[in-house]
């Protein structure tokens, strides 16, 4: 009996040295616009974001006023007038890895995500295509994948419209520990 | 003993079992709870069309700004179609450099054709109106001095002091909705010399009352509005009118195009708040336009 008992406090505090919930501690979004006139590209690093291991769920909100430009009238006209983010200030992203990961195996993960991406008020689902790199406690995510601005209603008036692509790259960077209970 | 296993092992389930997606997500908002976010854009520019605004330049963006005011467009003023309405004529010019120091500070220097002006000035933003409306205003202060360098033969700029002429703003701002913003300015303007034949009670000092607003129809386009209400006797000398301004700005990109009209002779405060003797129901408006363009230093 009492070896029955050791056994399982072994499973238990094997399971307690794996973690499952992860926290994102430093991480950028970026966003890249090429057209004839000009390229626009912005990046924040004022990422929040959960991974849980157990289950493969990511989640991520994003600051759409953190994102920095170049230049300052770009930052103010993309807050302005194309994302409105006095009525929408944040990006959400809820979603799934496809794959499964070994999160106790280091290495490199080719992966895919599906879920629903929050932008400019609209919810669309889409699937990106990146990387989740083990390394001991820490898990590193990167993607790449890129969005139709029509499809989440941002609509770039005539004048401009050689300023600004259609399609938009996305690049996600972050990297995540163990989270701890505060 | 089985039945205190199986109950710590069920313990054990419930305590690593996967949590639904529900509570990382409250855990996710708690993280972000909102921050006081400053509002941007009251104005699309450091000015309205005569009136300064709230806004700045930002850190380290230095704006090249020529204006220009054309003559006046009605036949009673002189306007008409033998001037193109006013187009043929030039009322003020004015070439600036303005730059800011912080976010908050911007300082400018430029040169009016109107007396000659030489001018200085500098515009800090005292407080910002956040999101939350904790702050529900901006405040921004504004103030210059000018040189006019003028040709003296009858000796009227003697001594030297009284080629100098100052003002001094307080705006009062607050952006409604991202369609709608609207200020008001307090002015106190000192001029060293006011010339008595033009006006014999005129007065050295000036308070004015001025009004400034935006509405926007679409993100890209929009009217603006200001208009300036002095204080002073009016009842000798050359009728002197308050100045009122109205246009539509157009953004595209990298500028705004704005069409603006007016009635006020000059672009520089210490001269258009005080010297107006164009009105618009005698055809005494005119046309006016900007080019800017803001580097990044």
């Amino acid at each position: 009996m009492k070896k029955i008992f050791l056994i399982l406090l072994l499973i238990a505090s094997a399971y307690i040295g794996r973690a499952q919930l992860y926290t994102c501690n430093e991480g950028t979004v970026s966003f890249f616009s090429e057209a004839p006139l000009e390229n626009i590209a912005a990046t924040t690093d004022k990422v929040s974001s959960f991974l849980n291991t157990a289950t493969n769920e990511v989640i991520f909100v994003i600051h759409i006023r953190g994102f920095t430009f170049e230049k300052d009238l770009m930052k103010e006209h993309f807050n302005e007038k194309y994302m409105e983010s006095d009525k929408y200030p944040t990006s959400t992203f809820k979603g799934k890895i496809n794959e499964q990961v070994d999160y106790t195996k280091d290495g490199t993960y080719n992966v895919t995500a599906t879920g629903m991406l929050n932008l400019h008020g609209v919810e669309r689902e889409i699937n990106a295509a990146g990387t989740v790199t083990v390394d001991k406690e820490k898990i590193n995510v990167k993607s790449d994948f890129r969005i139709p601005l029509k499809g989440f209603n941002i609509t770039v008036p005539k004048l401009v419209f050689e300023n600004i692509a259609e399609v938009i790259s996305i690049k996600v960077n972050t990297n995540y520990i163990p989270y701890k209970k505060k | 003993m089985i039945k205190k296993l199986l109950a710590f092992s069920f313990l054990v389930f419930l305590s690593f079992a996967p949590k639904a997606q529900d509570s990382l997500w409250t855990l996710l908002q708690s993280q972000t709870a909102g921050e006081n976010e400053k509002v941007i854009a009251t104005f699309k520019s450091t000015k309205i069309i005569s009136a300064q605004s709230n806004e700045t330049l930002k850190k380290r963006n230095l704006d090249f700004r020529v204006a220009h005011l054309f003559g006046n467009m009605g036949n009673a003023s002189g306007g008409g179609v033998h001037t193109l309405y006013g187009l043929d004529q030039s009322n003020d010019i004015r070439i600036a450099f303005d730059y800011g120091i912080t976010d908050r500070l911007m300082v400018s220097v430029g040169r009016n054709k109107r007396q000659e002006n030489l001018s200085g000035a500098a515009k800090f933003r005292v407080l910002e109106q956040t999101m939350d409306d904790k702050v529900p205003l901006a405040i921004t202060i504004y103030g210059n001095a000018a040189f006019t360098p003028k040709s003296d033969p009858e000796n009227i700029y003697v001594p030297a002091a009284r080629r100098m002429s100052y003002c001094a703003q307080a705006i009062l701002a607050r952006k409604f909705s991202s369609r709608f913003s609207l200020e008001a300015l307090g002015s106190f303007i000192h001029r060293n010399l006011v010339d008595l034949r033009i006006n014999p009670t005129d007065k050295n000092d000036l308070v004015s009352l001025g009004f400034g607003g935006r509405f926007k129809f679409t993100h890209s386009v929009g009217v603006i509005a200001d208009y300036f209400y002095n204080f002073r006797d009016e009842s000798t000398g050359i009728k002197m009118y308050n100045p009122l301004s109205a246009g539509i700005e157009i953004e595209t990109g990298g500028h705004v195009f704005s069409i603006m009209f007016t009635n006020a002779v000059g672009l520089l405060e210490n001269d258009f708040i005080p010297n107006t003797p164009d009105s618009w129901s005698n055809g005494g408006y005119k046309f006016s336009f900007n080019i800017s363009r803001i580097f990044k230093l």
